[in-house]
């Protein structure tokens, strides 16, 4: 089996303070509030993966947003797969249905701005 | 090679004319894009400077460009691959970061943003305190200061990440450049089959502006965009590792490749040169050829040194030939490529000799506080009178132990007893 795992809100079992820390240290941050993890950085995403995967005792992905629907998907699905060369990190992108649209620029350019917050 | 399109229509590049202008014309990475839109308009001085950091041809640069004209602020760029050191860069950016711009007044700037780009392109040592005068730059600044890199893991710029507001980028997704490819085609009125645009996008390597320039090639030679003309297209790597620069050096016949080959190798120059120069005997078995190699990469070395010193990156491009035509070029005979030794054997042999090199620092330090004297002139001088004295006289060692300041470490290196432990 294979967990997807997103950017926010990732609940992890009691993991003791040597495996804390060593979140930490790949990148993962800590929410008090709502007591869950978020990923901070990405610089050592492979080790995150490597910790994570250790923790949960099953392989990792990272979950993709489409920009365009909303949907979260993982990037094995997608087509491009093999020659992203940033794939697998938990980002935004377009999922194959959407990808199919016409006007695709158009649809993308509308949610990017809506994102960032520019108008 | 037939030319579809009238003169006036190929004098435009298409990616000149699809520049991104404002900020939702740069396609991907948009937390990226919102975080630094959310730093901008939150920014006061003393705030933090942002430092984008990515792979090249991302459009980090471009972003910083669109973000000015989109909020109307004055940009004044410095490329730290050019401006390195401490005084041309107090020279260029000194000013416009610790005061008002006129410029803001009259032509109805919201104030001035600095760019320093390719901060990762000096060299601490080298560039004569260039990253030192940025962070004295960035940590007093009025203005809002951006500074771009490809790659900050190097300790060295462990203080500047620490003193910015750190925003990762990642290589645009085939899917958006995609998307890009056909907006263009549209706008160009190009026919064109989406499944060659989706081959387009594949091989780009996530670099926009090659797979423009691409699709524009495509279509000036066959007037359309379909599978069967994408297909000669092979992927693009721009992460050209020391092995496949190595290579390409030994075995291609293709000069100008091997060129732009050294040109993009993601390894520091010093670094190759002696890669090269530990391959060579291994590679070239004619005598003569190996010879007039050496001689090319000794011209090489010496261009390299004084450019270092001289701070005249101009030399650069003379190190380039001289490493890359100089040494493909000294081969005569046939070539059978043999396996690649790497890294550099003075590199590992430093590695090897690192703590005798610090004990060896620290004896000399204490001996210069006590006598007045160079590192340099302690270890001609002094060293080796003190280890005949240490490793014979135990009762005279003592003394001059206690007089130095010799901890019990440093006593048992000079004595011999811990020599070969530290040699390991």
């Amino acid at each position: 089996m294979v967990i997807v795992v997103g950017k926010k809100g990732i609940k992890l079992p009691f993991v003791g303070k040597d495996k804390f820390a060593d979140l930490m240290k790949a990148g993962l941050g800590y929410d008090r509030v709502t007591r869950t993890f978020y990923i901070q950085s990405l610089d050592y995403a492979d080790r995150l993966k490597a910790t994570l995967s250790e923790i949960f005792k099953d392989d990792i992905v990272f979950a993709q947003i489409c920009l365009i629907c909303g949907k979260v998907f993982p990037c094995n699905e997608c087509e491009f797969f093999n020659d992203c060369k940033s794939n697998d990190y938990p980002s935004y992108c377009i999922c194959k249905s959407c990808i199919e649209k016409p006007k695709l620029f158009n649809l993308y350019a509308d949610k990017s701005k809506k994102f960032i917050g520019y108008r | 090679m037939t030319t579809v399109n009238s003169l006036s229509q190929q004098a435009v590049m298409w990616v000149e004319k699809y520049r991104p202008q404002t900020l939702d014309e740069v396609i991907g990475n948009e937390e990226a894009k919102a975080m630094l839109i959310s730093w901008l308009k939150n920014w006061k001085p003393g705030s933090k400077p942002a430092l984008l950091y990515g792979p090249p041809g991302i459009g980090k640069t471009t972003l910083v460009h669109a973000l000015a004209k989109t909020f109307s602020y004055d940009l004044i760029e410095t490329n730290a691959s050019d401006i390195r050191t401490a005084e041309k860069i107090l020279h260029v950016a000194g000013h416009a970061a610790f005061e008002d711009s006129l410029l803001q007044h009259f032509l109805g700037f919201k104030g001035t943003i600095i760019l320093f780009d390719e901060v990762d392109g000096i060299h601490g040592r080298e560039d004569a305190g260039g990253l030192e005068a940025i962070i004295k730059i960035i940590t007093q600044a009025k203005v809002p200061i951006i500074l771009t890199a490809n790659d900050v893991s190097d300790p060295k710029f462990r203080e500047l990440k620490n003193q910015c507001l750190s925003i990762q980028f990642f290589r645009v997704r085939p899917p958006l450049i995609m998307a890009l490819l056909e907006r263009i085609c549209e706008m160009e009125n190009v026919k064109y089959e989406k499944e060659a645009l989706k081959i387009l996008a594949k091989v780009s390597g996530g670099d926009v502006r090659s797979a423009i320039n691409d699709l524009q090639a495509i279509y000036e030679r066959s007037g359309k965009i379909t599978i069967e003309d994408v297909k000669v297209l092979s992927p693009r790597d721009r992460e050209i590792t020391i092995q496949k620069a190595l290579e390409e050096l030994f075995l291609s016949d293709d000069i100008e490749r091997v060129k732009r080959i050294l040109n993009e190798v993601n390894v520091d120059y010093e670094i190759f040169l002696q890669a090269i120069h530990d391959n060579l005997p291994y590679q070239y078995k004619n005598l003569e050829d190996l010879a007039s190699a050496y001689d090319k990469l000794s011209m090489a070395d010496i261009f390299l040194g004084r450019m270092k010193r001289t701070q005249n990156w101009s030399l650069l491009k003379y190190v380039i030939e001289e490493m890359s035509m100089g040494v493909n070029l000294s081969r005569k005979g046939k070539y059978t490529p043999i396996g690649f030794k790497f890294p550099p054997s003075k590199l590992i042999l430093m590695a090897r000799t690192k703590l005798t090199r610090e004990v060896l620092d620290k004896i000399s330090s204490l001996i210069g506080k006590q006598c007045h004297v160079s590192r340099q002139r302690a270890i001609r001088d002094f060293i080796p009178f003190l280890r005949v004295i240490f490793e014979n006289n135990p009762a005279e060692a003592k003394k001059f132990a206690s007089w130095f300041n010799f901890t019990e470490d440093l006593s048992s290196y000079l004595s011999g007893k811990s020599r070969g432990f530290i040699k390991k």
